[in-house]
């Protein structure tokens, strides 16, 4: 396989390459993110002019008796102990989603209802914004070129508290 | 039988090319087991495809950055790309070999690949010892 590749692509090229995706997912798309939330996203949403979501439907445990009476039973809950690999995965998927990271949305912002849907929104679209910013604006999925919508939904939601 | 010694090249730091020897300050290549000397361009890929792509993100993000932060990253990347074009490694082939023995600007390794070029013509002249020096020999013209 790595024969077929370097017939066509020099190595020190794949080098380059590698560097260059590995700076970008580690620093530069961290600081556009953060330049999306403080200068675009938050302020439309605090200024009420997101794009209007239809408000998700209501979970079954919460809609009440049916009209025969009858109540949905409610989901099962988790074991209480994940089985070992899914703890692995979720440990090095929290290493990437770390909040320790200076250039992710500010903690402060997360507190009010607009910069947690913005913060949220933007975990829910973490590789095509990865890979939107990598690509040098050149990809630009649905979910990246409206992306008010997706602060939109989550803010309709009701995860984050209403504004 | 008396050799005088021809020096090609000699930067006064241990680096010279005569009609015998190539030296870098800690190693001595024979001009005999050189087949092929090539200037190594591996850092240019590398630095072209950062810098290139530090300007372009400079350029095409330029609504989300400071004035002062493009700039930087502008900057950035043509320092990284003029740097690594004019870094090159001088590398050697030897049979079954190659090797880079020397890094150094692009001007310079240009230099030295001259005058080992040079030192060899004169070494098919007769390089002493394997060959008599007074009849030019096809064998060693060739290579």
């Amino acid at each position: 396989m790595w024969e077929f590749i370097f017939r066509y692509v020099p190595p020190p090229l794949a080098l380059g390459l590698i560097i260059y995706s590995l700076v970008t997912f580690l620093w530069l798309q961290p600081l556009i993110e953060r330049r999306q939330a403080d200068l675009i996203f938050i302020p439309q949403c605090e200024a009420g002019d997101l794009p209007r979501v239809a408000a998700p439907p209501p979970s079954p445990a919460r809609q009440g008796p049916m009209p025969d009476g009858s109540t949905l039973p409610a989901p099962p809950t988790p074991p209480v102990e994940l089985p070992l690999g899914v703890q692995i995965i979720a440990e090095l998927k929290g290493l990437f989603r770390d909040d320790t990271n200076p250039y992710s949305v500010p903690p402060g912002a997360t507190g009010s209802p607009c910069g947690c849907s913005v913060a949220i929104a933007f975990d829910r679209t973490f590789w095509r914004s990865h890979i939107h910013v990598m690509s040098l604006r050149t990809y630009t999925p649905r979910a990246i070129a409206h992306f008010d919508e997706r602060v939109a939904q989550v803010l309709a939601s009701g995860i984050c508290g209403r504004r | 039988m008396h050799h005088r010694i021809k020096v090609f090249f000699d930067n006064k730091r241990g680096v010279r090319v005569t009609n015998r020897v190539f030296s870098t300050r800690m190693r001595d290549e024979d001009l005999n087991a050189i087949i092929s000397v090539k200037i190594g361009r591996d850092p240019l890929y590398i630095a072209g495809v950062t810098g290139l792509a530090l300007a372009l993100f400079a350029y095409q993000f330029g609504d989300l950055l400071y004035p002062d932060e493009q700039l930087a990253m502008l900057f950035g990347g043509a320092a990284l790309l003029s740097s690594g074009y004019s870094l090159v490694s001088l590398t050697i082939g030897t049979i079954f070999n190659e090797k880079s023995v020397w890094w150094n600007n692009y001007w310079t390794a240009q230099k030295v690949r001259k005058a080992i070029r040079d030192a060899k013509h004169v070494a098919g002249m007769g390089n002493g010892r394997y060959l008599p020096a007074t009849r030019p020999n096809s064998i060693a013209e060739r290579s």
